[in-house]
């Protein structure tokens, strides 16, 4: 199926180091229920009391991204809730992966080429894993260090901007980001 | 939308997000092809199936929906869509519109969230006509705008032009004190002028008295009179200079202050004509910050900054005209360098700004821990956590002393060098005049009077001061004009809520209340009353249910006036609340809040709050009458004693009270009641209960009702979910139902009751 090798592509371009970061748990408990990618596009879990589409909710997106995987009904109520995906089958643990790609999908920065401070506003010009982009954040809120040399800058929209590895960005990034971060 | 404005916007778009500012042309164009008609709502599509940045446009029109994309396009009629999904991820969205069940989605768009807010004003007016409704969609432009450039706008409400229009409207103050201003720049323009006398004065005394009598070319006593004369006028010209000094100390300061003063009267007075909507998206702490700390600043920039950095150059002008006119090759050596020591110190200063940014970051982290901790100490002691508190607190201390003393070195290192570098002008002034000074003729120039060399002297050491002060412009115009502009923003906020032209000043209302097919939006996209009608008689009492978030102090806001509703009409007696004087109309509306705030005062000028010239003894009756009188006799000092965050700790039901009776005293004919719904003890509720049934007495009453005793004696009980009136009538009515939500929740509250 088309859409199939779609996502399945998708998956695979899209930052696929938080998806293989499979715990190593070794219980592999058997679980009630399935998940399905379907045709119209949403995740579905399939258990004894029917069909239902789901979201798919990551409840620690940056300190555990592929487990602990609520997955909730329209009116917000879990209706499976996937603590490793090893606990599932191979159908459901390749929807669920696809799923995940997409939900913890951040612009990786690569370069920044400037930090302009206005009224208020922190106006960063960065070059992202995607293209250029240009972004705002607040004169007083300043990025979040998550260990290991990951920085995630978050922007007044909402996006999230990640910064892998802050001692491999070329010597002028760095200097820019001296301020921020570090 | 005028030209003027949409380049605005143009430039905005640019300048802070880098997104169009409005549908392409040719995208327009294919969009209308397709869907034939005109343009309702569009949003950009920034992502594509790999996440790749892409520029999508999805277009509704009024029958049917089109995605534009690179001179393609692709639609289908909105009767098509059968339901819609969304994803959320950290920074990728997805949108899908559903045709019938088991197929392809007829679009799946994906999109960061930055467009988020436009994409769901689509998909908004696709859900509500799922549901057979329709949404009010005037001005696709401008709602595109809105919404994308919402966050930002929100972040920083009033966009300026430049920082020197800001410095302009910030002299514009000054307008007023026009006299002051004068007098002030006269003497400090004195001073610069006043300061090039004495050296010149010393260097005629060396050339024309001492020279010659040490050379015996004149007469001692000839002279005598002459170099006295000299030393007395430089005695007069620091006596003179010194008073300019004060005056334009004082008139400068005393200047900024009033100044200051104008600006914080005219930004708190302004504060309280700003709507609740204003409140609620700026932090308080910010808002306190602007008032105090930003004001304070500006004083500090007018008083000192305005006069110090023009008396600055005036007086390096000046040196240089003089120095110049002195001897014009030795002038050159002596201010040729001038211009590059300023720039070395605007430089030092840029270098520096990066460090402070870093220090500063690291220093709020400090803070941070410190106004976290602190107030949450019984936390920390409970869970026994002092010893991973300390570590933390002492590893960000660690790193903020690292920074300071990394800025340490760097300023350091620069005055040293700074200071050498004006030391090294005064050697080449040695080495340019020594030759002349000695030897006559040289090709350097015409033999050097020795006055005029220690003149010279004397004036290189007023560089000094001057081109510090001109080297820190940049930073001095830097703090005032965020200082400014933070003032301005709150300054050239419009209320949101504001009285009609010639507004209906109500006389004393019956208090009929009618809700008109009420909808009301915050953020203008998602409607949290939706189509509310109810019509309520003068003095009835009106419990109203449902779960929270369901809408109910959304309505009781509206009631007040905080907000305007987005369609439909409140009415009071008949009247459009729009129509009414806010002034007149609030008076007569009181509110008692399920978390009573009392201010820093005593009992008396709590209570009295809305009336400020009410008796004692109504003071007293009000207090009886909400049950507070035997309680605050208990007090040592009475009603006159301090309470509110500062003073003497009321208990939760004790200040409920307090509010009870601050709402009986003013009478109000309309009341809304909050109820507290955290659990107090019997007797205290009994209190209360006792205070509020002699409060709601003879009035019209919206109580937000928690407590099952409140709705027994309700005339009747709202039950409002999910910003719907969903069920009405009086308790009996609606525990009737088979199955209704009031049912539902009353026999839950009972369980719970029995439970306990």
């Amino acid at each position: 199926m088309p859409l199939e090798n779609q996502l399945r592509g998708l998956a695979f371009t899209a930052a696929p180091s938080d998806v293989s970061v499979w715990s190593d748990r070794s219980s592999a408990r058997k679980s009630t229920f399935l998940v399905e990618r379907r045709v119209d596009g949403r995740l579905w879990v399939i258990d004894a009391r029917g069909e239902t589409p789901v979201e798919l909710v990551r409840c620690f997106p940056w300190s555990a991204p592929a487990r602990y995987l609520s997955l909730r009904d329209a009116d917000g109520t879990e209706r499976a809730f996937v603590s490793d995906a090893r606990e599932l089958d191979g159908v459901s643990r390749a929807a669920l992966e696809g799923a995940l790609s997409q939900a913890g999908f951040v612009l990786d920065i690569v370069g920044v080429s400037a930090v302009e401070e206005d009224f208020e506003l922190r106006t960063w010009n960065v070059e992202t894993d995607r293209g250029p982009r240009r972004f705002q954040t607040p004169l007083d809120a300043w990025p979040r260090e998550l260990g290991d040399g990951v920085w995630i800058i978050e922007d007044v929209c909402g996006d999230s901007y990640r910064v892998r590895d802050l001692t491999r960005l070329d010597a002028k990034s760095r200097s820019i980001l001296r301020g921020f971060a570090g | 939308m005028s030209v003027k404005s949409e380049l605005l916007d143009d430039a905005l778009f640019a300048r802070y997000l880098g997104q169009p500012a409005a549908l392409p042309e040719a995208a327009r164009r294919l969009a209308h092809g397709a869907l034939g008609g005109k343009v309702v709502r569009y949003a950009l599509v920034d992502l594509d199936e790999k996440l790749r940045f892409c520029e999508r446009w999805l277009v509704l029109g009024e029958h049917a929906v089109a995605v534009v994309e690179l001179g393609f396009v692709s639609s289908f009629p909105r009767s098509a869509v059968k339901a819609v999904s969304h994803d959320a991820g950290l920074s990728c969205r997805v949108l899908r519109l559903h045709g019938e069940p088991g197929h392809a989605p007829l679009a799946e768009l994906r999109f960061t969230q930055r467009q988020r807010r436009a994409v769901d004003a689509v998909a908004f007016v696709l859900e509500q006509a799922l549901e057979g409704r329709t949404v009010e969609t005037a001005d696709a432009e401008r709602a595109y705008r809105d919404a994308v450039f919402g966050p930002v706008r929100e972040a920083q409400a009033l966009v300026a032009p430049n920082k020197l229009a800001v410095v302009w409207r910030l002299l514009s103050y000054l307008d007023r004190y026009r006299a002051r201003v004068a007098l002030g720049t006269t003497a400090a323009v004195a001073i610069a002028a006043l300061s090039m006398l004495p050296p010149f004065i010393t260097g005629r005394l060396v050339d024309q008295v001492i020279g010659p009598v040490q050379r015996g070319a004149a007469a001692a006593p000839a002279v005598v009179r002459h170099a006295w004369l000299s030393v007395f006028a430089m005695g007069a010209v620091y006596v003179l200079r010194q008073l300019c000094l004060w005056a334009r100390l004082r008139l400068m300061a005393e200047l900024g202050e009033l100044v200051a003063g104008d600006l914080r009267d005219e930004v708190y007075a302004h504060l309280h004509r700003l709507s609740m909507s204003f409140f609620s998206r700026k932090k308080t702490g910010s808002l306190i910050t602007r008032v105090s700390a930003d004001t304070d600043r500006l004083w500090e920039f007018l008083a000192f900054g305005v006069v110090e950095v023009s008396l600055s150059l005036v007086t390096l002008v000046c040196l240089g005209a003089v120095l110049l006119s002195l001897d014009p090759a030795l002038g050159l050596v002596m201010t040729a360098p001038v211009p590059l020591l300023c720039f070395a110190i605007y430089k030092n200063g840029q270098s520096m700004e990066r460090l402070f940014v870093r220090a500063w970051r690291k220093w709020s982290l400090v803070t941070d821990l410190l106004s976290d901790t602190i107030p949450g100490m019984r936390v920390v002691k409970a869970f026994n956590q002092e010893q991973h508190e300390n570590r933390r607190f002492a590893a960000r201390n660690h790193d903020v002393v690292g920074e300071f003393n990394r800025i340490h070195a760097v300023w350091t290192g620069f005055w040293p060098r700074l200071t050498f570098g004006i030391q090294l002008t005064a050697l080449a002034v040695w080495a340019f005049a020594l030759p002349r000074l000695l030897g006559g003729h040289s090709w350097l120039g015409a033999p050097l009077s020795l006055g005029t060399f220690v003149s010279f002297l004397l004036y290189s050491a007023m560089f000094v001061q001057p081109i510090e002060t001109v080297g820190q412009v940049a930073r001095i115009l830097h703090r005032a004009t965020t200082s400014a502009h933070r003032v301005f923003e709150v300054l050239d906020t419009k209320p949101e809520v504001v009285d009609r032209a010639d507004p209906v000043r109500p006389g004393t209302l019956r208090g009929d209340v009618e809700f008109r097919d009420v909808t009301f939006s915050y953020d203008g996209i998602r409607q949290v009353v939706r189509g509310v009608s109810f019509h309520v008689q003068p003095g009835e009492l009106i419990g109203l249910v449902g779960p929270s978030g369901g809408g109910k102090s959304t309505l009781a806001n509206l009631l007040t006036r905080f907000y305007d509703v987005t369609g439909g009409s409140v009415r009071v007696d008949g009247v459009d609340l729009r129509d009414l004087d806010q002034g007149a109309y609030r008076r007569q509306v009181g509110i008692v809040l399920q978390d009573p705030y009392l201010f820093h005062g005593s009992v008396l000028e709590n209570i009295r709050y809305g009336m400020p010239d009410a008796t004692l003894d109504q003071v007293v009756e009000a207090a009886r009458a909400a049950n507070v009188h035997d309680f605050v006799c208990k007090l040592p000092l009475g009603y006159d004693t301090i309470v509110g965050e500062r003073g003497h700790t009321l208990s939760g039901g004790e200040r409920q009270r307090v509010s009870i009776a601050r709402a009986i005293l003013r009478d109000p004919r309309i009341l809304i009641l909050d109820e507290a719904t955290s659990a107090v003890d019997t007797e205290t509720e009994q209190k209360i209960q006792q205070a509020m049934d002699r409060l709601v007495a003879g009035r019209t009453v919206f109580a937000i009702a928690h407590r099952l005793s409140t709705l027994h004696k309700a005339s009747r009980v709202f039950v409002i979910e999910n910003g719907k009136l969903v069920e009405q009538g009086t308790h009996a009515e609606l525990l009737a139902l088979p199955n209704g939500t009031y049912r539902k929740l009353v026999t839950l509250q009972q369980e719970l009751h029995h439970a306990a």
